[in-house]
């Protein structure tokens, strides 16, 4: 059996929708299944350049490549559910979120402004519709994106949790005093949230924030300007083995994105057994944080999150048991690459 | 391990402690890419050892600075000659202020230079005999690895694997299903001499108290339909699987239950306790020996309590069985000795697992364990039954 696992690929950025497919591809393989990952490049950027991967999309026909027949298509990414196959299924990672829940935000203001962005955006509410509803199955990632798509798009989901790519090997060590974040550096990712939260804790806790990304220069020179060199480093890039350490050794991770999708981070986290600060509208993290007893869930304001750090620090057994709960509730959601397989296989 | 009381490291110390933990936890596998990884610094340097020794050699010859006097060669003239190496035999010893120190010296480096070669010896010695404990055990772990992976490939999820998912979606595979029905009937028997060596199970379905609509029974691998139409007959609530089509379509055209798919897939979508009786003629020797184990699994699984199971299959203990006429159902995989049978049914969970043979008493077709019997002549061999069963309970 020929299993075609359809995404796309953003060239030079690195995030978990590419970690995802390939894992995917390899948990298949795993068991004795014929899994390919097929992507075509995608240009978030201009409208027209959206359009043309659309397009190209669904001119594609996997019913048969070269004669070779495929016999299941997953699609992940927005828009290669677009293609033409009679039994795919898809199992969402996220649609095209300039066009959805981001179209009010700051990050899609010149869209929302021009005559081409607001085309693209009636365009890809309308198709995505049709084309999902047109699928066998439908998954998303999480929650979240099943809620979007049920606001958006009035298409029910199945929400399908997967384990992150480094679950087998988190580990947790004695904590160091200091906050982790490790992610993409992005305005949707809000590493500032954290950087001026630094400004407003009392406790002599520290704060590492891992990745590279855009927004590397504004918050190396936020940092500056607030005098924190001294109690914030941006490490950039970190290999797997300083990322699992950083993990075991920190005091509590903190992971407020805007809306995120799922969030290996929040899993990251429980698996390495540490508290997780989140913020009320992070979205997929709020699936997996228990307030009060893995983490807490607090508003996305500084003081707010200064006053968190300063409590995990100051009652640092209370965090180690808060982390400890949170790897147990981790356990206790029984995600496995099993049983992901077992329901898109069936 | 570091100490609670230091209150406040610098991010400087935090991250040194970071790194540290990094590079103690090698996990292979992981960023292989990474310059930490890559090739050592000397790789494409081969050491020579006679190389080093002549070096040493040299030096050693060398390292007498300022003692010998020259022989002053270039001078022909005798007297000149002996001018000269007076001459030199006062800048001897007028360098000798110099040279003595730095002989002295030499003398400790190349000394020293020894000692560590012969403590690098010690230490390959050393190594070389750590190296082949190591590969003892490496061998070892392999071989305990290669035992997990396949436990941990029978764990996962019963997907169909390439070579059945490829049969699954194609029908070319199926044709030979009408080959396998017409091989059957020509050697398994008649429909009314399988029905009859049947009903020697009915007693042992009965006190399971199996066959009503709580406690149904389930055939995997049902084949022609012969027991689920016994059961029928006496009024037992029973279905069948199978995977053979065209067995599959005789069945339904006879009026009996009976589903497509795997027997132990099926086995694995059914709820915990929900069956009286699973039954299975002549199946086990068509998988393999982990399969077994799985279908033992679920089945102790399913079963309710008091439930039974019952496998037949053939009995290769007679010799005529296991030398010969097993082999000609090219499908048939290996005899399950009736031994192992009920060691794996008990060790798996069954209670009261027991083989028993089919014997006869007076006109009457009983079957008695296995266990009663003794094997003392040849012709015992012969005359046991050709085909056995295992009878186990989910306590």
């Amino acid at each position: 059996m020929n299993i075609a696992i359809a995404t796309v690929q953003v060239p030079f950025i690195h995030g978990g929708a590419q970690d995802l497919a390939a894992q995917l591809e390899a948990e298949l393989c795993l068991r004795g299944l014929r899994a390919e990952r097929i992507t075509l490049p995608f240009r978030f950027f201009p409208p027209e350049a959206v359009m043309r991967c659309m397009d190209t999309w669904q001119a594609e026909d996997f019913t048969q490549i070269n004669g070779y027949p495929v016999e299941r298509v997953i699609c992940l990414s927005f828009p290669s559910y677009y293609l033409q196959h009679p039994h795919k299924l898809a199992w969402l990672i996220h649609q095209h979120r300039a066009v959805y829940e981001l179209w009010d935000t700051e990050p899609s203001r010149e869209l929302r402004q021009s005559a081409a962005g607001q085309a693209l955006k009636a365009r890809i509410w309308r198709q995505d519709t049709q084309s999902l509803a047109q699928c066998r199955r439908l998954y998303t990632i999480s929650k979240e994106v099943s809620e979007r798509l049920k606001r958006f798009n009035a298409l029910d989901s199945q929400p399908l949790y997967h384990p992150p790519r480094l679950a087998a090997h988190l580990y947790c060590a004695e904590a160091e005093p200091y906050v982790f974040f490790p992610s993409r550096l992005e305005k949707l990712k809000r590493q500032d949230l954290l950087i001026a939260a630094m400004r407003h804790v009392h406790t002599p806790t520290k704060a590492l924030i891992a990745g590279e990304g855009g927004m590397y220069d504004y918050y190396a020179a936020m940092i500056s300007r607030y005098g924190l060199r001294q109690r914030v480093r941006l490490l950039g890039a970190i290999s797997d083995r300083e990322l699992l350490a950083c993990y075991a050794r920190c005091l509590a991770v903190f992971f407020g994105p805007f809306r995120e999708d799922y969030g290996y981070v929040t899993l990251e986290a429980m698996l390495a057994a540490k508290p997780v600060i989140c913020c009320r509208d992070s979205g997929g993290p709020l699936e997996f944080v228990v307030p009060g007893q893995t983490g807490y869930v607090v508003e996305p304001r500084a003081q707010d999150i200064a006053r968190c750090i300063d409590e995990l620090y100051r009652h640092r057994r209370q965090a180690a048991e808060m982390g400890a709960a949170g790897l147990e509730h981790y356990r206790n959601l029984g995600i496995s690459w099993g049983k992901v397989i077992q329901e898109l296989m069936q | 391990m570091s100490a609670p009381a230091k209150a406040a490291p610098t991010i400087e110390e935090i991250m040194s402690r970071i790194r540290e933990d990094a590079a103690r936890r090698r996990i292979t596998g992981l960023d292989g890419a990474s310059p930490a990884t890559g090739p050592p610094a000397t790789a494409g340097f081969t050491f020579n050892r006679a190389e080093v020794f002549q070096i040493l050699q040299r030096a050693e010859e060398n390292a007498r600075v300022g003692t010998r006097v020259p022989e002053m060669q270039r001078f022909s003239n005798p007297l000149m000659r002996r001018a000269a190496r007076a001459v030199a035999r006062v800048v001897i010893l007028l360098t000798q202020v110099i040279t003595t120190p730095q002989r002295l010296f030499n003398q400790t480096v190349l000394q020293a230079f020894n000692l560590i070669i012969r403590m690098q010896d010690q230490q390959i010695d050393q190594l070389e005999k750590g190296m082949a404990d190591v590969k003892a055990r490496l061998t070892f772990q392999e071989r305990a690895f290669k035992d997990m992976l396949q436990k941990i490939r029978s764990d996962l999820p019963d997907l169909p694997d390439s070579q059945t998912a490829a049969s699954a979606s194609e029908p070319l595979q199926h044709l030979t299903d009408p080959f396998y029905v017409a091989f059957e009937n020509q050697f398994r028997g008649s429909r009314e001499e399988v029905t009859e060596r049947l009903e020697i199970y009915l007693p042992v379905i009965e006190a399971a108290r199996a066959g009503t609509p709580e406690r149904r029974i389930l055939d995997v691998g049902s084949g022609r339909g012969e027991w689920l139409d016994l059961l029928a007959s006496r009024g037992m609530e029973a279905y069948g699987v199978d995977v053979n089509q065209s067995l599959l379509q005789d069945c339904q055209q006879r009026g009996l239950a009976v589903e497509a798919g795997d027997g132990i897939r099926h086995l694995r979508q059914l709820p915990d306790a929900s069956l009286g009786a699973v039954t299975a003629f002549h199946l086990i020797e068509h998988i393999t020996f982990d399969r077994l184990i799985d279908l033992l699994d679920e089945i102790l699984r399913v079963l309710k309590p008091g439930g039974v199971v019952v496998f037949e299959t053939p009995n290769a203990r007679n010799i005529l069985v296991g030398a010969g006429d097993f082999y000609r159902d090219p499908t048939h995989r290996h005899p399950v000795h009736p031994d192992t049978l009920a060691f794996a049914a008990k060790s798996r969970g069954f209670a009261r697992a027991n083989a028993y043979f089919f014997a006869r008493e007076g006109d009457l077709q009983i079957l008695r364990p296995a266990s009663e019997y003794r094997f003392a002549r040849l012709i015992d061999y012969v005359r046991v039954s050709r085909d056995y069963a295992l009878i186990a309970y989910r306590p």
